[in-house]
């Protein structure tokens, strides 16, 4: 049967009411969107862990010792807040969480180094938070590299070296790093977009499962508290104006699609021009990707009430799978290292092809044809979860009968 | 006691009667779980594909590439022609970097003109960057050094001085408590952390409202012989043991399975547990109490835990969080119960250090149990029924 154009508008216009009327529906796809907008803007807002604080235990006590605990300390990310006299002191200030770290610079230091016998300094990091530990690592690191590249320049100038060649002996490459997309490695541009692409994913699923999850529980009769008045609620269809499941589908799931098109647009074109994060503005490869997406969402959405059969269910189903969701596109951790079965399985997810092409047209800039393999996973899961909707709408318009 | 075995029995039937319960309860923790051992059950980050641009190709060049190729974390997978080729290589997700070597690379070198190595790599990717960005910096220097030091022994100075020459001020790097810098370790515990507090909150919150939603908080509180204590607790203990059990399961086996390190107490790690735990439930039980409405209530509990993962800073430290941040954080028993196990788990802390983690989470449960008497009192209001 071919569907009718006016009963899909019919149930789309209802559908749309529905979101923006009912109160619960309307808590989830409505204000969670700006709520979880807003509120994950807090945590990454620093964008960068500065001044973790490391202790140093000084077993030289020379002029060179100090000046090299003065260099580190000036680098921006550690603020060395103890003076320790030996390890034990510092285990128990690591213990306490007072610092991240230590260092432990030898006794005869100066004379080593300027024997010119190398010198080494021990660096203990906690490394089971590994942001802070390549932080901590990297701050000694350079401060080592640099304060040794100085004294080495120091004494090649006094021997009358001059300063390009003492240069060029100290260090004989010019090593250039040029982080690209996020170049100060800013958390707000890493993980943010991810959040927001996963936002309208696991809203979506959750206020349309309210909806259909309810519209299911009054198929088989429920009692509803309406103003303090109890009544007894029972539906015989799913839709007033249709039980052509493929146009209760198309009707409802354009409706939710639309919706969170203006979402997305919000999130992806709106906060990026206030300067919440930066963004490529790619907007046709962006506008191809983030269609079948929505419509993909929209879908499995409906679908799910299979599984999911009461208002509340898909609320307790949906929360608890972000993160590991989250860990699955590849950005958190290489694809090259998620197993080959996992990541074929999470391309069913939508959010999972959908974040992969999205941050890289709206992050990096990628142009269509580099996320084509994207565009074709989603067009092939709005196919999938439109037969999985169309099979679940049957079943419960059909359940009573 | 009787009473108690009761409510137990009770709420064991209206769980055996609702699938979707059975299946929340006891097999999505551990699927979720599962689901997240297995995407870091690599461990460590290896042969991640780079792509390289030799416009020099000498020998100098060709024994850096080979020794980035040898470095565990890297692979030379992509010998490119441009830079347009390499670009399109990193946007596509092909490759994570791109080492440009110039034109008389080695020429200059040995001219002592310091020629330039260009290393572009995927930033948006920051852990993924950063550790490649490491790594191949080390490989390079490493074997640059190695020329170097090369160059001025035929220079004439001794094999010793040459090398001690190149790096005067060295780094002796002891790492604590996880010494093969294994991200996924921290990874995976604080995951379990989120998913258990997410289902104990929620089901929580569940079994409480479903009382509302049926009209039947009468029936449970005389099924308690009206004592509000018993009918919460007998309830509240059903979920918390499974969840208990399951996470535990979930911590041991990963331990077992994959080696992740475990130094610290256990019986300190079960008890803190019962009292992450049973804080969550507090917590679920005030947005109960207040709100009287199952759904409006899992909405808010929701909120309160799926914020959990960042806000406790998982994925972000929360001491390098804004002020409300922080405050939030604090809020959530999540972030002093990781502190807690991450110290116990991986660094082997002794339990004292790790008393005011414990006291935190005690203090946001106590806060939750505060509202017993509010519930109580909305338990009696038939008004409150069947709310949608």
């Amino acid at each position: 049967m071919v569907p009718n154009l006016d009963n899909i508008k019919k149930i789309f216009k209802k559908e749309f009411m529905t979101v923006l009327t009912d109160e619960e529906t309307k808590l989830i796809m409505v204000g969670a969107i700006f709520l979880y907008g807003l509120f994950y803007l807090i945590p990454f807002h620093n964008q960068e862990t500065r001044n973790l604080p490391i202790g140093v235990i000084d077993n030289d006590n020379s002029t060179l010792s100090r000046e090299f605990t003065r260099d580190l300390n000036a680098h921006r990310n550690v603020n060395v807040v103890e003076y320790l006299y030996n390890i034990d002191d510092a285990k128990e200030e690591f213990y306490k969480n007072n610092i991240k770290g230590f260092i432990l610079i030898p006794k005869d230091f100066e004379k080593d180094v300027k024997r010119g016998n190398p010198s080494n300094i021990a660096a203990y990091t906690d490394s089971s938070f590994l942001i802070i530990y390549k932080q901590i690592a990297s701050a000694v690191g350079e401060t080592a590299n640099y304060f040794s590249n100085a004294l080495e320049i120091g004494t090649l100038l006094k021997k009358g070296v001059n300063k390009d060649k003492a240069l060029s002996i100290v260090a004989p490459i010019d090593f250039i790093q040029n982080p690209l997309y996020n170049p100060i490695g800013s958390y707000q541009n890493y993980i943010y977009p991810m959040i927001l692409i996963i936002v309208l994913q696991q809203t979506m699923l959750i206020g349309i499962g309210m909806i259909n999850g309810l519209q299911n529980e009054m198929m088989k009769g429920t009692k509803i508290n309406e103003g303090g008045k109890i009544v007894y609620k029972k539906i015989d269809t799913i839709s007033e104006y249709s039980k052509n499941s493929v146009e209760i589908v198309l009707g409802k799931a354009c409706a939710y699609a639309l919706l969170y098109f203006i979402y997305a647009l919000m999130y992806f074109l709106l906060f990026p021009t206030f300067g919440v994060y930066d963004m490529s503005y790619n907007i046709i490869p962006m506008l191809m990707l983030l269609i079948p997406y929505l419509f993909a969402c929209a879908f499995v959405g409906i679908g799910l009430t299979y599984f999911c059969p009461r208002r509340e269910d898909v609320l307790i189903l949906m929360i608890p799978t972000s993160v590991p969701f989250i860990f699955l596109p590849g950005f958190v951790w290489a694809k090259e290292a998620i197993p080959p079965l996992l990541h074929f399985i999470s391309e069913f997810v939508p959010f999972e092809p959908a974040a992969d092409g999205l941050v890289k047209v709206n992050q990096m800039g990628a142009t269509f044809s580099q996320v084509l393999p994207d565009f074709w996973i989603l067009i092939g899961l709005c196919i999938i979860y439109f037969l999985f909707a169309n099979f679940t709408i049957t079943k419960i318009n059909n359940q009573k009968n | 006691m009787n009473y108690f075995v009761n409510v137990i029995k009770r709420e064991l039937l209206k769980i055996k009667r609702n699938k979707f319960i059975l299946f929340s309860l006891f097999v999505a923790p551990v699927l979720l779980s599962l689901c997240v051992v297995w995407t870091f059950s690599e461990g460590i980050l290896t042969k991640l594909p780079i792509a390289v641009l030799d416009n020099d190709n000498s020998d100098v060049t060709r024994a850096i590439i080979r020794a980035v190729d040898a470095t565990p974390s890297v692979n030379v997978k992509y010998r490119i022609e441009n830079v347009y080729e390499g670009q399109d290589l990193i946007k596509s997700g092909k490759a994570y970097a791109l080492i440009i070597f110039p034109h008389n690379f080695k020429k200059d070198l040995d001219r002592s003109k310091r020629p330039q190595i260009s290393y572009y790599y995927n930033n948006q990717m920051i852990i993924v960057g950063g550790s490649l960005t490491k790594d191949i910096q080390a490989a390079i220097a490493t074997t640059i050094k190695g020329i170097d030091a090369q160059i001025r022994m035929k220079q004439g100075l001794a094999r010793d001085a040459a090398i001690s020459q190149v790096s005067l001020i060295g780094v002796d790097e002891r790492v604590k408590s996880n010494p093969y810098l294994n991200y996924s370790y921290f990874l995976t515990y604080a995951s379990f952390a989120h998913i258990y507090q997410i289902f104990v909150t929620l089901l929580a919150i569940w079994a409480l409202g479903i009382e509302f939603r049926e009209g039947t908080t009468k029936q449970w509180l005389e099924c308690a012989n009206n004592s509000v204590l018993t009918a919460v607790f007998g309830k509240l203990f059903v979920y918390g043991t499974i969840l208990l059990i399951l996470m535990f399961l979930s911590f041991f086996s990963y331990t077992i399975l994959y080696g992740a390190p475990f130094r610290g107490n256990f019986l300190y790690c079960l008890f803190s547990s019962v009292v992450y735990l049973f804080s969550y439930q507090m917590m679920g039980l005030c947005f109960v109490a207040v709100l009287s409405n199952m759904r409006f209530a899992l909405s808010c509990g929701a909120f309160y835990t799926s914020l959990g993962f960042s806000m406790a800073g998982m994925t972000f430290p929360a001491t390098a969080m804004p002020a409300f941040g922080r405050f939030y954080s604090s809020l959530l028993p999540v972030r002093p119960y990781v502190n807690l196990i991450i110290d116990q788990m991986m660094k082997g802390f002794a339990p004292k250090y790790d008393l005011n983690y414990l006291f935190w989470i005690l203090c946001i449960g106590l806060f939750g149990a505060s509202f017993i008497p509010l519930l109580h009192k909305h338990l009696q209001d038939e008004k409150l029924w069947y709310q949608i």
